[in-house]
């Protein structure tokens, strides 16, 4: 669902000729602190993403990571340290105009648009033309038809892991380059966590770099890399298959024990 | 039964002017989180907009809605810029207080410019009554109602069928996620108060052909409509054009019966009970409007 023309602009102020210039990684935190009353939950932390890419942020609660993923969406003030998407800093814009530069957030909780049907939620936050909104529609309800089938109906009264897949398709309506994730499998069935995971690896499949923040530990069969986040700082980080084989070192991490 | 019938009318005829108020008033409530206590003012300006109006062309009242609602949109939009947007991330009650004073501003500019006289502007479509057997139908009654209606529905269909529509609800139920998916939230806000202020203002228009406003009349409007919105749920859109109806219709009968003043006191006391029995208002609360 990634719009090709959208990512990793050439840079032209190098030469052709210069070796190899790396293009800046889609998404770059150097230092970032995120504060929430007097203490710091995010503290001096550094990441990188590339496009494509899947990563899980895992931690357990009071760990930072909905502070983190709320400071790179601009929801949560950033204290200090940037953000870059696709070389851009954007920690000081407003979260319309970063939502407008291509992250989509499927938040903490859902929060689908309850009192609105389901293509409601969907059509609200698309930014393009009325045959486009109709095309992306579609192409959600070719991800998960499960809402194909609800159109019509209003968000409150779907399951939770409908709410889920209409939160995370209602990020998606808009291309973005980054998607941001926050406890998605959280209340779940095991069978639907499967199901869900399994479509976030087609997403990143096309292109669109996922940030998952989970305390599951099933996300790293599907990342690419698995970061480790205890009281708002980076403890480890490794491949997601080398993390899930090997659940001891992964929990020491977790835990600080 | 005519007599009945012909109550009806009436009722129904102020009730379509409460609720146009109320739907703007909800609108605002909705977007902002906050009261508009302004919109009853919104009301005085349109009806005194239209009183101005009316003797310089020489159309008939339903001529002039655009003209005075796109008047009092702006208005709107003035009390957004002034009233609400410095003070939106105060407490609600800084926003409650500002749109206050606005009010006050925008009722003595009324009286500056008009006067104190009770007013009034040409029919709406065409005046006398035309007989239905043994009753007498105002075409003024008919016309409000009709103009209403199709105010309300087109509110529909903007607020159901259009970008702008679901962008408005979106950003009502969640300002947040609104935000956080490129919905320009303030913006939006801006639009609700224009919009609230045409409503007013059309309002305000079909009172002045029926009835005589005064500038001091706002407060009463305002009233309504918070009762209208307590009534059909807080926050419900329909709920608050359901409950408008209802107020002047329970306001019509009761002072049938017992005169004016008895209809206003039982009015107040009709709203205690839903507050003390139904305090999500006789529809309920907007379901997950805070999901």
């Amino acid at each position: 669902m990634t719009d090709p023309t959208g990512q990793q602009p050439p840079d032209l102020l190098v030469p052709p000729a210069a070796a190899e210039p790396s293009p800046p990684p889609l998404l770059a935190l150097s230092g970032v602190s995120v504060a929430r009353g007097s203490g710091k939950v995010v503290d001096g932390l550094d990441l990188r993403i590339e496009a494509g890419s899947v990563v899980a942020l895992l931690g357990v609660n009071g760990a930072g990571k909905s502070s983190l993923i709320q400071a790179i969406i601009g929801l949560l003030p950033v204290a200090a340290g940037s953000i870059a998407l696709g070389g851009t800093a954007i920690e000081r814009l407003p979260a319309e105009q970063r939502a407008r530069l291509g992250i989509g957030l499927a938040p903490e909780g859902r929060r689908v648009f309850a009192g609105m049907s389901v293509r409601d939620n969907l059509l609200a936050v698309c930014r393009a033309d009325a045959r486009t909104r109709a095309e992306r529609i579609a192409s959600v309800y070719e991800l998960f038809p499960q809402l194909a089938t609800r159109d019509r109906t209003l968000a409150w009264q779907l399951s939770g892991g409908q709410q889920q897949m209409l939160s995370i398709g209602r990020a998606l309506m808009n291309l973005p380059r980054l998607l941001l994730l926050d406890e998605p499998t959280l209340g779940l069935a095991p069978n639907v966590v499967f199901d869900l995971l399994e479509r976030l690896t087609w997403i990143a499949g096309s292109g669109t770099a996922v940030l998952i923040a989970e305390q599951n530990a099933a996300v790293l069969s599907v990342a690419d890399r698995g970061c480790v986040l205890r009281v708002g700082r980076m403890v480890l980080e490794a491949p997601g298959r080398e993390l899930m084989n090997d659940p001891y070192r992964f929990e020491t991490a977790m835990l600080g024990v | 039964m005519t007599d009945l019938l012909q109550l009806i009318l009436s009722a129904l005829s102020l009730g379509s002017t409460y609720a146009l108020v109320a739907l703007g008033f909800v609108l605002v409530l909705n977007a902002t989180n906050a009261v508009n206590f302004a919109q009853g003012e919104m009301v005085v300006a349109g009806g005194f907009l239209a009183v101005a109006l009316s003797p310089l062309i020489d159309l008939p009242g339903v001529a002039l809605l655009p003209l005075v609602m796109l008047g009092t949109a702006a208005l709107g939009l003035l009390l957004s810029l002034a009233a609400y947007l410095p003070l939106r991330t105060r407490p609600p009650t800084a926003v409650f207080i500002s749109t206050i004073a606005f009010g006050i501003i925008v009722q003595n500019a009324v009286l500056a410019l008009s006067g104190p006289e009770p007013a009034t502007a040409s029919a709406l479509v065409a005046a006398g009554s035309t007989r239905l057997g043994e009753m007498a139908i105002g075409w003024q009654s008919l016309s409000m109602i009709a103009t209403a209606a199709v105010l309300v529905a087109l509110m529909h269909l903007l607020l159901e069928r259009t970008q702008l529509g679901r962008r408005l609800r979106a950003s009502a139920q969640d300002p947040e996620i609104a935000r956080a998916s490129g919905i320009p939230v303030v913006r939006l806000i801006v639009v609700a108060f224009a919009l609230a202020g045409a409503l007013a203002g059309a309002a305000g228009l079909l009172v002045a052909n029926q009835f005589f406003l005064s500038p001091a009349d706002g407060a009463n409007y305002m009233l309504k409509a918070y009762i209208a919105v307590v009534i059909g749920g807080w926050g419900r859109v329909w709920g608050a054009v359901l409950g408008a109806l209802l107020i002047a219709l329970f306001e019509s009968f009761v002072a049938s019966l017992a005169g004016h003043l008895a209809a206003d006191a039982l009015l107040y006391v009709a709203l205690l009970a839903v507050l003390l029995l139904r305090p999500t208002g006789i529809l309920g609360e907007a379901v997950g409007r805070r999901a």
